[in-house]
C-alpha cells in the first residue's frame, strides 16, 4: 500500500490522520478524566503495528519527519512546563514544600531503583535511569481532579502544585546529570569515580554557565524581545519570535550536552517571569495541542510489539513500585505539615508519571538496549498509562469525601 | 565551522535551524511589511541564504533537510488551503459574467506572453516554457490589496472586481498547473508532441478532477458541517481546528494520491470548508499556523536556487514580459467593459 504513494503524500496523509485521531482521543478521554497521552501512546503503538504490516514509515522522509515532529513536541512540552513555572514563587514556597519534595523524590527514586535492581535484576545504570524516571511527577493529571471540585486554590492545592513543579525540575536536572556520566559509568567494571567526578563537575559547570546565560537573557533581553515580537507581529497573533527564541535556546542546551528537553525547560523559564510573554501563550497553546502529541506518538512508535508481553510483567512490578514510592514518600513527610486526609490526597495526587518519566526513558532508549531494553521501555509505558489512569480514578472519590477548605490557602 | 554542524547532534541541529528560520521570518515580515513589500521576497532570500550557508558548512546534508521538506509541504498546503478558504465559489460564479472578460484576457495574454518569451527569447524547451506560461497566469492579489485598502478603494465596484478577477486567476492558475503536471510526463518536443496520448491523459485528468471535485462538493454539502459542529462540541478553539486541519490534510493527500499535487488538494480542501461559518470562525487559529508554516514553503524554494543560475538574466527578461502582459491582458478588457 505504502509503495503506491509518494513519501510527501503519505506523510501528509499520516499527519492529517494523526491530527484527527488526536482530536478524537482528546474528545473521548478528557470527559472521563483519563489524560489523552494514554491515547497518544496507543495511537503510536497502532501506527507501529500498521507500519510493520504495510511499511508506512519506511521512507527516510517519513521516518525523519516523525522524529523531527517528536523533537519539536519535546521542546514545546518542556518549554510550556518552564513557562508555567515561577522560579521566584517556587523559591518563596520552598521552606514549606521542601520536606515533601525531598521525601517523595528520594523515596520514589529508591523504590524505583530497588524494584529495577533487586526485583527485576536490571543492571545498575538501567536501574538508575528507572529511579530518575520514577522520581518525576505529572501533576497535570491530578490537577484536573482538584480543579473539578474547586480544591486547587486551597493550601493543599498550592502545596501539591509547588511540590510537583519542584519534582519535575529536579527530575530533569537529575536526568541531565545522569546522562552526562552514564558513558563513563558504562566504560568498565570498576567505576572510575575520579572521572565521574570530573565529568559531573564539567556538566555542572556547563549547567551553571547555561543557567547564568539564561538569567542574563531573562533579565535584560527577554522583555525587549517579547515587546519587539508584539510590535513585529501584530497580526494575527504574536507567536513566532518567542517560539523561535525558545527553539534556539533549547538547541543550545542540546549542543552543550544538556539535552533539548533541559534547554527547552530553561527557555520556558526565561520567558516565565515576563508578563509580555503571556500574550504569546494563547497562540502557543495551538502549537502545544498540535505538535506535543507527536512526542507520545513517537514513544508508541518505538514500542516493540514482541516486547509488549514481557513489558507487561516488568511494568506490573514497576507500577507497584511507582505507586508505593510516591504514596510513602509523600504521605509521611506531608503528615508533618497537614492533616492525614490532606497527606493521603497529596500522596495519591503525586502518583502519575507521564511526560518527564517517558522523556527520561526515551533518552535512555537512544543510548541502546544495554541502557533501556525494549521490554523495560514497554514496561514504563505500562507504568505511565497505569498511574495516569489509576490516580484520577482514586482521587475523585477521595476529594469528594474529604473536601478541602478554601480559607487555608497560602 | 563545518565541524560545528558535524558536532551538533541532529536533534539540536534541526531545532536550531528551524528556530533561526522562524525568528528571521518574523523579522523579515515585520521589516518588509513596513516598507510595503510582500514578505515572500525576504523568505526566498532567507532560503537562498540558508542554501549558501549549507554549501559552506553542510548544515542540511543529513536528516535536517527532511525537517525543512515537511515544513515546506505544510507551508504550501497552508497557503493553498487559505486561498480556498478565502474563496466563495458561489459568489464567484455569480460574478463570473462581469469578471470573466478581464479574467480570460488576463490569463490568455499572460500565458501567451510567458510562452513566447520562454520559448523564443530564452530558447527554453516546450515543457519549461509551458511551466513559465502557467506560472505567469496567476496573480498574487495580496500584494496589491493593501494599496487599495490604504486608499479605501477596496469596497468600491472596481475593488471588488479586482478581488474577483484575482481569485479566478489563482484558481485557474492552480488548475492549469495541475493539468500541465499531469501531461508533462508524456510530452516530448513540439515537433513530436504525442497529441493523442496528451488528449487521453488530459481527458483522464479532467475525469479524475471532476470525480474529486464531486467528492469535495458532496463532502462540503453533507458531511463538513456535521463534522465541524461535532469538533466544536468536543473542544473549544483552538482544539477544534485540529479536526478541520486534519481533514484538510487528508483531502490534500487524497488529491496527491490521485496524481494532482498536494497544492490542488489543499485548494479544494479550503474550498470545501469555505462555506461553513463555523470553520471560518476557526480561521483565527488557522492564521497562526499559516504565519508559522507558509514562510517555509518560500524558504524551501530559496533553498533550491542556484547562485550561478541567478545571474543569467532570465529573470529580468521574464519580468520585462510579465508586467506589460498583465497590464495589457487585464487592462484592455477592463477598459473595454467599464
Amino acid at each position: 500500500m505504502a509503495e503506491m504513494a509518494q513519501p510527501a503524500v503519505l506523510l501528509v496523509l499520516l499527519v492529517g490522520a494523526v491530527f484527527i485521531l488526536v482530536a478524537l482521543i482528546r474528545g473521548l478521554l478528557d470527559p472521563v478524566g483519563i489524560p489523552p497521552l494514554v491515547g497518544y501512546l496507543l495511537l503510536g503503538l497502532a501506527l507501529r503495528l500498521a507500519d510493520s504490516q504495510w511499511g508506512l514509515l519506511n521512507a527516510p522522509a517519513i521516518e525523519h519527519a516523525f522524529e523531527f515532529l517528536a523533537d519539536i513536541g519535546i521542546v514545546i512540552l518542556l518549554f510550556r512546563v518552564g513557562l508555567e513555572t515561577s522560579p521566584a514563587e517556587l523559591l518563596r514556597k520552598l521552606p514549606r514544600s521542601s520536606v515533601i519534595f525531598l521525601g517523595n523524590l528520594l523515596v520514589a527514586a529508591l523504590f524505583g531503583y530497588a524494584a529495577a535492581y533487586y526485583l527485576l535484576g536490571l543492571n545498575s545504570i538501567t536501574s538508575m535511569i528507572v529511579a530518575t524516571a520514577l522520581a518525576a511527577t505529572s501533576v497535570g493529571v491530578s490537577v484536573a481532579a482538584w480543579q473539578e471540585v474547586g480544591a486547587l486554590n486551597t493550601g493543599n492545592g498550592h502545596l501539591l502544585v509547588n511540590v510537583a513543579e519542584l519534582d519535575d525540575i529536579a527530575a530533569v536536572a537529575l536526568f541531565a546529570l545522569l546522562f552526562a556520566v552514564i558513558p563513563i559509568l558504562n566504560a568498565g567494571d570498576a567505576v572510575p569515580w575520579g572521572l565521574v567526578g570530573t565529568t559531573a563537575s564539567g556538566f555542572l559547570g556547563k549547567l551553571v554557565l547555561f543557567t547564568a546565560g539564561c538569567i542574563l537573557f531573562a533579565r535584560y533581553l527577554a522583555p525587549y524581545m517579547t515587546q519587539l515580537g508584539l510590535r513585529m507581529e501584530p497580526h494575527p497573533r504574536p507567536m513566532m519570535t518567542v517560539v523561535g527564541v525558545g527553539f534556539v535556546i533549547a538547541a543550545i542546551g542540546g549542543y552543550l550536552g544538556l539535552s533539548l528537553a533541559v534547554g527547552a525547560l530553561f527557555a520556558g523559564l526565561v520567558f516565565s517571569r515576563d508578563p509580555g510573554a503571556w500574550e504569546h501563550v494563547s497562540s502557543f497553546d495551538l502549537l502545544y495541542r498540535y505538535i506535543a502529541p507527536f512526542f507520545f506518538i513517537e514513544i508508541g512508535l518505538l514500542l516493540n510489539p514482541e516486547a509488549l508481553l514481557l513489558g507487561l510483567e516488568l511494568g506490573a512490578v514497576l507500577l507497584a513500585a511507582a505507586v508505593l514510592g510516591k504514596l510513602v514518600g509523600t504521605i509521611l513527610p506531608a503528615l508533618a505539615i497537614t492533616e492525614w486526609t490532606g497527606a493521603v490526597l497529596l500522596g495519591v495526587s503525586m502518583v502519575p508519571r507521564a511526560e518527564i518519566a517517558m522523556l527520561i526513558m526515551h533518552q535512555g532508549r537512544k543510548l541502546g538496549p544495554w541502557a533501556v531494553p525494549d521490554e523495560l521501555y514497554a514496561g514504563m509505558v505500562v507504568v505511565t498509562a497505569g498511574t495516569c489512569v489509576l490516580a484520577p480514578l482514586a482521587l475523585r472519590p477521595l476529594l469528594q469525601r474529604w473536601p478541602q477548605a478554601r480559607n487555608d490557602a497560602g | 565551522m563545518s565541524s560545528l554542524a558535524a558536532s551538533l547532534p541532529i536533534h539540536a541541529l534541526w531545532v536550531l535551524l528551524v528556530g533561526i528560520a522562524v525568528i528571521a521570518a518574523a523579522a523579515i515580515k515585520a521589516v518588509l511589511f513596513r516598507l510595503g513589500l510582500p514578505p515572500l521576497v525576504g523568505y526566498l532570500g532567507l532560503g537562498f541564504g540558508l542554501a549558501t550557508a549549507d554549501s559552506v558548512w553542510s548544515l542540511l546534508d543529513g536528516p535536517a533537510r527532511y525537517a525543512f521538506e515537511i515544513l515546506a509541504d505544510l507551508g504550501i498546503i497552508a497557503l493553498l488551503f487559505r486561498v480556498g478558504l478565502d474563496s466563495n465559489p458561489l459568489k464567484l460564479l455569480e460574478k463570473l459574467p462581469r469578471a470573466s472578460v478581464i479574467w480570460v484576457g488576463d490569463v490568455a495574454v499572460s500565458a501567451l506572453a510567458g510562452l513566447a518569451a520562454a520559448s523564443y527569447l530564452a530558447g527554453l524547451g516546450t515543457v519549461p516554457s509551458l511551466v513559465v506560461a502557467a506560472a505567469l497566469t496567476a496573480t498574487s492579489l495580496g500584494v496589491a490589496v493593501p494599496s487599495w485598502q490604504e486608499a479605501r478603494a477596496l469596497r468600491t465596484a472596481k475593488g471588488q472586481l479586482l478581488v474577483d478577477v484575482g481569485e479566478l486567476d489563482d484558481l485557474s492558475g492552480v488548475a492549469i498547473m495541475a493539468l500541465l503536471l499531469a501531461m508533462v510526463p508524456v510530452m516530448g518536443n513540439v515537433g513530436s508532441m504525442p497529441w493523442l496520448v496528451l488528449g487521453r491523459v488530459g481527458g483522464l485528468f479532467l475525469l479524475k478532477l471532476t470525480v474529486f471535485a464531486a467528492f469535495c462538493w458532496v463532502f462540503a454539502q453533507y458531511l463538513e458541517g456535521f463534522i465541524t459542529r461535532w469538533a466544536s462540541r468536543q473542544e473549544p478553539a483552538p482544539g477544534r481546528m485540529l479536526t478541520v486541519l486534519g481533514l484538510g490534510l487528508l483531502i490534500a493527500a487524497n488529491a496527491g494520491w490521485l496524481g494532482f499535487s498536494l497544492a490542488i488538494g489543499a485548494l479544494f480542501a479550503g474550498l470545501t470548508f469555505s462555506r461553513n461559518p463555523v470553520a471560518v470562525r476557526t480561521e483565527a487559529n488557522f492564521l497562526d499556523l499559516y504565519e508559522l508554516f507558509v514562510p517555509f514553503f518560500f524558504i524551501g524554494i530559496g533553498l533550491q536556487l542556484e547562485l550561478g543560475a541567478l545571474w543569467q538574466g532570465l529573470g529580468l527578461m521574464l519580468l520585462a514580459v510579465t508586467v506589460p502582459a498583465k497590464l495589457l491582458g487585464a487592462g484592455i478588457p477592463a477598459w473595454l467593459t467599464s
